[in-house]
């Protein structure tokens, strides 16, 4: 599904945040990325949507290599979810969803608003479909951004640090609608600190550590 | 002042009309409104040229900007007064000269407006925009413009504030707004002219200053808004 060929990437101040990064992600499977903050995690995890142009190795999904494919389509087929969430501020949770259907998935307004607003009750925010991101909790504003990555069902959800903006009683009910996700068969990178996290949601856990994947193990093993 | 008032509103207010054309007041909110209604969709694309837009084209429209803003007002409602007939080959209205100069002035002002507001977005609003798929024109007509006239809303108020009382500018070249009623009241009148333009002042400044009362009420809901 996704795979990582000797991928490497140097800043421009000549610090290099990867390093001959190999690895592959199968279909339906969730691997979480987890490692020390500046380790590349995140870098990584950009390289597949093309937030993060690689300068050496190449990101390849489903056979084909990520440059080659159109930026718009590519994104259309892996959704990102920050840990920052960046819903957009001056829309309503329906619209943020709304607009992303429309704009990018090219479906009419009744359509894409029907789609939103089935998607919204998905992440069980049906209830808050019309309020603005400053009047819902973290945790609510977390389930629109998924809601919003997923709603042109990508093959790919790309989510980082889904979890680390949140308090720790908002974190269930996140984990919770990731599990689910994972359990319909949706392929997942996810970059977290949090260990018990990573157990919970992921099949694999990958250790990157000063830009090289260091570790590649099953996340049952990880917990035992 | 009340009896000037109370004798000649009706000038104030709508100038010669119906037996004349149109002005006072009510000519002065038009001008002002109309101006700024048609300098806001240039004053966007400036601000998109500078923000987005390739090196030679934001160079170009900061040079726009600059050059505009360094030429007082006055020069522009001159320059179109007098320059406008020529390059038409025929004479334009008083009015329509006024709103003229101040189309190309204030596109200039407002066009940094804008440009701050743009430029205050989090990049984080954008990043996400693009990891969802958006092209280009998305971002900018879905996403980045609507949050920047938002932010922008209180700045732009007081701009509207401004250009009421740019438009007394135009008692120079004849046309019928509010000061020119005022000058037509003291010529009736002949030995009140200090009460005639203190009543003038008087005016603008109630209509100024429910504008800026406007902006500042804007201004603290949005940041309100902000901080929930």
């Amino acid at each position: 599904m996704i795979r990582f060929e000797q991928v490497g990437k140097t800043w421009r101040d000549g610090s290099a945040a990867l390093e001959a990064v190999d690895g592959e992600v199968r279909r339906g499977e969730v691997v979480a990325l987890c490692g020390p903050s500046g380790a590349g995690k995140s870098t990584l995890l950009r390289t597949v949507n093309r937030l993060v142009e690689v300068d050496r190795g190449r990101v390849v999904l489903d056979g084909t290599d990520v440059r080659r494919l159109r930026l718009d389509r590519l994104r259309r087929r892996v959704g990102f979810v920050f840990q920052s969430i960046d819903l957009f501020r001056h829309l309503s949770a329906v619209d943020n969803v709304a607009l992303i259907l429309r704009r990018a998935g090219g479906l009419s307004r009744g359509e894409s608003r029907q789609r939103a607003e089935l998607w919204l009750d998905r992440v069980g925010m049906a209830d808050r479909a019309g309020s603005l991101p400053a009047a819902l909790s973290g945790g609510q504003q977390q389930r629109v951004a998924i809601a919003r990555a997923m709603c042109l069902d990508p093959e790919v959800l790309l989510l980082d640090e889904p979890t680390s903006a949140l308090d720790p009683e908002l974190v269930t009910g996140v984990r919770t609608l990731l599990r689910d996700l994972a359990a319909r068969g949706t392929t997942m990178i996810v970059v977290t600190h949090e260990a018990g996290f990573a157990r919970g949601v992921a099949d694999r856990l990958w250790q990157v550590t000063n830009g090289r994947l260091v570790a590649d193990r099953p996340a049952r093993e990880a917990a035992a | 002042m009340i009896d000037i008032l109370s004798d000649h509103w009706l000038i104030l207010l709508i100038g010669q009309y119906p037996h004349g054309p149109l002005g006072g007041l009510a000519m002065t909110v038009i001008m002002a409104v109309t101006s700024l209604a048609l300098a806001l969709p240039l004053a966007l694309a400036i601000a998109v040229a500078r923000t987005e837009g390739t090196p030679r084209i934001a160079r170009a429209a900061q040079i726009f900007v600059d050059l505009v803003r360094a030429i007082p007002l006055l020069m522009f409602v001159f320059w179109v007064y007098f320059a406008a007939p020529v390059l038409l080959g025929r004479p334009i209205g008083g009015v329509a000269t006024m709103i003229a100069a101040l189309v190309i002035y204030e596109s200039s002002y407002l066009s940094e407006i804008v440009r701050a507001g743009i430029e205050a977005i989090p990049d984080g609003q954008i990043e996400a925009a693009r990891s969802l798929g958006l092209r280009r024109w998305p971002i900018l007509s879905r996403v980045v413009l609507p949050q920047a006239l938002q932010a922008s809303a209180p700045s732009l108020i007081v701009q509207l504030n401004s250009t009421v009382k740019e438009t007394s500018l135009a008692f120079v070249i004849s046309a019928p707004e509010l000061t020119f009623s005022a000058t037509q009241i003291n010529a009736v009148l002949m030995t009140r002219p200090l009460k005639v333009f203190a009543l003038l002042a008087a005016v603008y400044f109630c209509l100024c200053g429910s504008l800026s009362l406007a902006a500042g009420l804007m201004e603290t809901q949005f940041r309100r808004r902000r901080a929930n």
